[in-house]
């Protein structure tokens, strides 16, 4: 066999070994950054989500005509339906408990482009709706550490 | 001489192919150890925040404090009464009206009982397990044994909200030469749990805030917490996350 074909046969080895190694690392990386972007997309998305529920229950606050209080035990009203910067979504939906302390339900979710949730958050706050405002409109007030993230 | 210069050729190439595989690898290396380092800051930045967004500001939810750690007492459930019956609550426990992470076990979960009348929470001890009931309109239901045999009828009733809750510390730890951030379940008796880690040594501190903005000198002023947690990295600046929790149980 010719010597000449011998080294060149070796450099060929060493390129696809040299090849093989850079090429290993490189998708060794990519998918380590790819890993971190999905989580902290998914941190930015639940953040954003949170913000929307915040502000369907802020908007709740400021009331409600009366005929819109659920009345039977169990009975929901959806109240609120906001869009944030994200875009995420909220929604607050009140639910008689059976007594005067009634439940503020929010809702936020962020949706990727296709249309799958990435984000998704609850929350509650208890409320009493034994004031009014001189508009009739129903003013609830906060039941004390009425608020939670529910599980 | 064409030998002599293929060799030297091939001698640059390793020495080169070595250097660029030697500094990928540590670049990587570096990178894994970062991306490990950040997680464990998103896990301890989210315990600290799960645990004290929900407690009441300037209220008894935090027990201790120190710029350690805390102990704080945790909602791990929430119901609706729909009966009362003696001193058995009967609690709703179908979605939505349950929303637990895990059903309420005596010995280690206490109850908040929201009253009718005079709104606010009467704290009671769990005293027996709860058991599958139903409720007057067929539900599903969970009888909860709470000493209330001596409220004023009408203090609390179908509609009532119900909480249940159990002691948590949060504290940073050392084990096997390095700090980590630790939970204990203190009613459990269990010694305290790795959470996140390890973290840089000093890399961890807490402060409480009054409403005043002012530090506060006792948890029941408590009405914010700021907290710092560092995790050493091998090379350059250690990843750290900071923040503050404010106490917003009543909104």
């Amino acid at each position: 066999m010719d010597p000449a074909q011998n080294i060149r046969g070796m450099a060929l080895l060493l390129a696809i070994v040299g090849l093989t190694s850079l090429g290993a690392i490189t998708i060794t990386g990519f998918l380590l950054a790819r890993a971190e972007r999905q989580a902290g997309r998914a941190a930015v998305a639940r953040v954003q989500a949170r913000g929307a529920a915040d502000a369907a229950l802020t908007e709740a606050l400021l009331g409600w005509p009366e005929i819109r209080t659920p009345v039977a035990v169990g009975a929901e009203t959806q109240l609120v339906v906001v869009t944030v910067p994200g875009p995420a979504e909220g929604t607050a939906t009140l639910r008689s408990l059976g007594g005067p302390v009634f439940a503020l339900h929010g809702e936020g979710v962020r949706r990727d482009r296709g249309g799958s949730a990435i984000g998704f958050v609850e929350t509650e706050l208890l409320v009493l709706l034994d004031s009014a405002g001189p508009d009739s409109l129903v003013r609830p007030r906060v039941y004390p550490r009425g608020w939670r993230i529910l599980p | 001489m064409e030998v002599l210069v293929a060799t030297v050729l091939t001698g640059v190439l390793t020495v080169l192919l070595a250097t660029i595989l030697a500094r990928a690898a540590a670049v990587l290396r570096e990178r894994s150890g970062r991306i490990a380092a950040e997680h464990s800051l998103r896990v301890a930045g989210a315990a600290v925040r799960a645990l004290l967004e929900s407690p009441q500001a300037a209220g008894s939810d935090l027990a201790t404090i120190s710029p350690g750690g805390f102990l704080a007492r945790v909602v791990r459930g929430s119901g609706v009464v729909c009966e009362w019956a003696g001193s058995d609550l009967v609690v709703r426990h179908s979605p939505p009206w349950w929303r637990a992470v895990r059903e309420p076990v005596r010995g280690r979960d206490s109850l908040l009982v929201g009253k009718l009348t005079d709104p606010g929470w009467i704290t009671v001890p769990l005293r027996a397990d709860p058991r599958s009931t139903r409720c007057p309109d067929g539900m599903p239901a969970l009888a909860l044994a709470a000493a209330l045999d001596s409220l004023v009828p009408g203090t609390i009733g179908p509609g009532s909200p119900i909480r249940f809750f159990e002691p948590v510390e949060l504290r940073v730890y050392g084990s096997s030469g390095s700090d980590w951030v630790g939970l204990r379940l203190v009613a459990t008796g269990e010694s305290i749990q790795p959470l996140a880690g390890p973290i840089a040594r000093a890399g961890w501190g807490f402060e409480y805030l009054a409403r005043d903005g002012l530090p506060a000198l006792a948890p029941e002023e408590v009405a914010a917490v700021g907290f710092r947690i560092a995790t050493p990295v091998e090379r350059g600046l250690p990843a750290s996350v900071s923040g503050f929790v404010a106490l917003r149980g009543g909104w």
